[in-house]
């Protein structure tokens, strides 16, 4: 987006608060994996289970906690119902941090909507800001999200596609772990559900992701948002999978505790903390020194 | 192999009650072949803000110097340090904004806050994804296996001499089994008091 | 974190094209056509225009007419951005007495917060009070009054509500006062150095609270801005100051400041001061600021009495 010549690059990499993407690196990119042996890594996921449904005074939203990078964990209990306004949530699968960052721009947006117009944001606004900015990218912004909230015109549930589509239904689920979710609610989803037993069925939903799908895992997080107005936001509602409590419940084999000195030190440098000076030290880009 | 491992890396982040350390490996390497031992993947932004860069080498220096220089510029305006949250923020915001062109580096942040020094902590992806761990996190050639031994050593409140030595174990246990990180680490930890920095005697193969 | 693989190779490779030679002919149209015209404003433009097309420096020109016919201030006062002879931007100070004419505006600090009060006065009693709105918020700590065009106001929140959500994108913090109060000054300073433009013809008073505590601060056309204590602005600001100069005391509280800042009000007030003529914005040691509704301006106001 910024100019093509190394001189404009180089403006653009030190100018801040530039708005749109940055394709500065994209050439050299492209390049690595024809002129060397090098493959492109590809970015922190979220396998995930996220579901809702809704039920007679609003909706619920449910997410699982697991972050992935390949098959490794890379995160245990990361936050995936993101906050979009006062009365709407949106549950985020795919990649992390375009789940993260476009359900951060559309709040941003709604939020300077609701200044202007002096009214509360509407669901139907905030999947139509989703959906306009996930066609826009053909789907190389890779968010699939659930986004639940209440407004004037009652509870809405819709579900977004990275490319831009989307659905209104009662109950949806999405991610990887979105067909187990799916086959608790579909024997299990009743028109007008209570309140409780609406969180009952999310809360096995996600369960069912986080047993069968491997790409979801660790606990619960719901969100339930009322007819009303009010808006429980219960993260960590179920922990089933916390090994916290085993850890502190034996007693460590003496292996693991690490006695002092037992790291060979080659030299030691102590710089005290200078109180008084935060904030007005101005370092140089060079120094490498440790 | 990824561009991530070309010249190989390892960094780690652990908490300590009252204090937070960080800690790279010094091997920079192409491939297989070892260039230099004196290339440290953790950098001070400020006396309780520290970043550990791990990945491709010419991003790391590059992102380190953009890093330093967005980091003078709030200085400079705001007259205040940045809050170690304030700051995994930014450097969120700088790699999400090349999401279609990424620097090949995954980042640590690692800080005390000012008000309650009390530690944080945070990893990214390549595209800031952010990751906020309670006990450690970590990036570089041998991530995995610096799971699996901070998972095996790590304890809640250790004190700043404990938390050194189990972080030292945890990375020169990690590194010996990488081919592509070693040769020596540093082992960076803040307290209230200031920062203590150490080199560490390693394997040299 | 990740290592798994990716298949590469599919983006398409940038191709460096050159950039098409500078748009010399759009010069050369614009030229011409100014050229011929007769306003002092576009001629000026198109001397600059000529300049580069030339390579000469202006004065190498014979004959400018704007000289020998205008003489004094009023021969600099077309252009907002050409300094008159005794070194003033005769455009900045009309701002400045357009925000001077506008509806009274105060603030005051007070130890666990800052409020900022306003009259809303309208021309007509047909119009529908509760559809004007003279404070706004622009971030969760930071409210905006003004004194000055209304309209310009509108475009003057707009702005700094967008530049304080991009800070918030940033950083995930929100924009402390100071900075919300510099950029926005920032915008104000370019608007009077900028071609095609003119000044904003508003003072603004910006109240808020955050980790530097509760501030307020008044901003003026040039983009001048300074921290008060307590301060006033419009059509009655000098009255008011004297008043609030006499009445405001260092341990005020918030509560004690929206009274005080009631009775300045009503010094300069024409008629009788209720609930939907005024509007009053406060922000606590809880960094929230809100707009009081009518009923509990209304509370104040009894309790003025």
């Amino acid at each position: 987006m910024h100019g093509e010549s190394g001189k404009q690059s180089l403006r653009g990499a030190l100018k801040e608060d530039v708005p749109g993407f940055n394709f500065d690196n994209y050439a050299r990119n492209a390049s690595l994996p024809t002129e060397t042996t090098m493959h492109l890594p590809s970015a922190m996921k979220t396998g995930t289970t996220i579901a809702g449904v809704t039920f007679k005074d609003g909706v619920v939203l449910g997410a699982d906690t697991r972050a992935t990078g390949g098959t490794e964990v890379a995160d245990k209990n990361c936050e995936k119902i993101h906050y979009l306004a006062p009365n709407i949530y949106c549950c985020g699968a795919g990649t992390a941090a375009d789940t993260e960052k476009t359900t951060e721009i559309i709040s941003s947006q709604l939020d300077l909507l609701r200044l202007s117009t002096g009214s509360p944001s509407r669901v139907v606004t905030a999947c139509t800001m989703l959906k306009r900015m996930l066609f826009r990218y053909q789907g190389h912004v890779s968010a699939a999200l659930v986004l639940g909230g209440v407004d004037s015109s009652g509870a809405h549930l819709y579900q977004i596609y990275p490319h831009g589509s989307t659905d209104k239904n009662p109950y949806v689920t999405m991610g990887s772990g979105s067909l187990a979710a799916m086959s608790v609610f579909e024997t299990g989803f009743k028109e007008d559900m209570t309140e409780a037993e609406a969180i009952e069925l999310v809360k096995e939903a996600i369960l069912a992701g986080i047993y069968n799908d491997l790409g979801s895992g660790s606990n619960v997080d719901l969100t339930i948002i009322r007819k009303n107005g009010e808006v429980t936001v219960l993260r960590g509602y179920l922990t089933p999978n916390d090994v916290e409590p085993l850890r502190t419940s034996y007693k460590r084999p003496a292996a693991l505790s690490v006695p002092a000195g037992a790291t060979a030190v080659l030299s030691t440098h102590m710089d005290p903390a200078r109180p008084g000076l935060e904030g007005l030290v101005i370092e140089d880009a060079t120094a490498m020194t440790f | 192999m990824s561009i991530l491992e070309y010249n190989g890396g390892a960094v780690v982040a652990m908490v300590g009650k009252n204090c937070v350390a960080i800690a790279s490996d010094l091997r920079y390497g192409v491939q297989a072949q070892t260039v230099a031992c004196n290339f440290p993947k953790v950098h001070k932004m400020s006396d309780r803000l520290f970043v550990g860069l791990s990945g491709l080498a010419t991003d790391i220096q590059t992102l380190e110097q953009l890093l330093r220089f967005r980091l003078n510029l709030y200085k400079l305006r705001e007259e205040r340090d940045i809050k170690p949250e304030t700051f995994s923020a930014l450097l969120s915001h700088i790699l999400y904004e090349k999401r279609f062109g990424p620097y090949f580096v995954e980042p640590l942040v690692a800080g005390l806050r000012a008000e309650d020094n009390t530690p944080f902590i945070s990893g990214m992806d390549l595209i800031g994804a952010p990751v906020f761990a309670k006990d450690f996190v970590v990036a570089g050639t041998c991530a995995a296996n610096l799971y699996g031994l901070c998972e095996s050593f790590f304890k809640p409140d250790l004190e700043p001499e404990q938390l050194f030595e189990v972080l030292s174990q945890s990375l020169l246990a990690s590194v010996d089994r990488d081919a592509l990180s070693g040769w020596g680490a540093v082992v960076h930890v803040i307290t209230p008091d200031g920062v203590t920095s150490r080199t560490l005697k390693a394997r040299q193969d | 974190m990740s290592k798994s693989v990716q298949p590469g190779g599919q983006a398409p490779r940038v191709v460096f094209k050159k950039n098409p030679p500078a748009p010399l002919l759009h010069l050369l149209h614009l030229g011409t056509t100014v050229g011929v015209a007769l306003c002092p404003c576009q001629d000026f433009r198109s001397e600059s225009v000529w300049t580069e097309k030339e390579g000469r420096a202006p004065e190498g020109r014979t004959g400018t007419d704007t000289e020998t016919v205008m003489s004094g201030d009023s021969a600099y006062s077309f252009s907002l951005t050409t300094f008159s002879r005794t070194g003033k931007l005769l455009q900045i100070e009309y701002a400045l007495s357009a925000a001077q004419q506008g509806k009274t505006s105060l603030g005051i600090r007070a130890t666990n917060g800052v409020v900022i009060a306003t009259e809303k006065k309208l021309p007509s009693v047909l119009i529908d009070e509760a559809h004007v709105q003279k404070i706004e918020l622009i971030n969760p700590s930071t409210g905006f009054v003004f004194s000055g065009l209304g309209p310009d106001y509108r475009v003057l929140v707009r702005k700094s509500r967008k530049r304080a959500q991009s800070y918030f994108l940033q950083y995930r913090e929100h924009q402390p006062v100071g900075q919300l109060v510099r950029d926005t000054a920032g915008v104000m300073q370019e608007f009077t150095q900028s071609g095609g433009v003119r000044p904003f013809g508003l003072s603004l008073l910006v109240a808020g609270y955050d980790d530097n505590g509760p501030q307020l601060f008044q901003v003026d056309p040039s983009g001048a801005y300074f921290g008060w204590q307590a301060t006033a602005i419009g059509k009655n600001h000098v009255n008011a100051k004297n008043f609030l100069e006499k009445r405001y005391n260092e341990e005020m509280e918030l509560d004690d400041a929206v009274h005080t800042a009631l009775l300045t009000l009503r010094e300069g007030f024409e008629g009788e001061m209720n609930e939907s003529n005024i509007e009053i914005g406060i922000i606590g040691a809880d960094r929230k600021f809100r707009i009081l509704t009518p009923a509990e301006v209304k509370d104040y106001l009894d309790e003025a009495n």
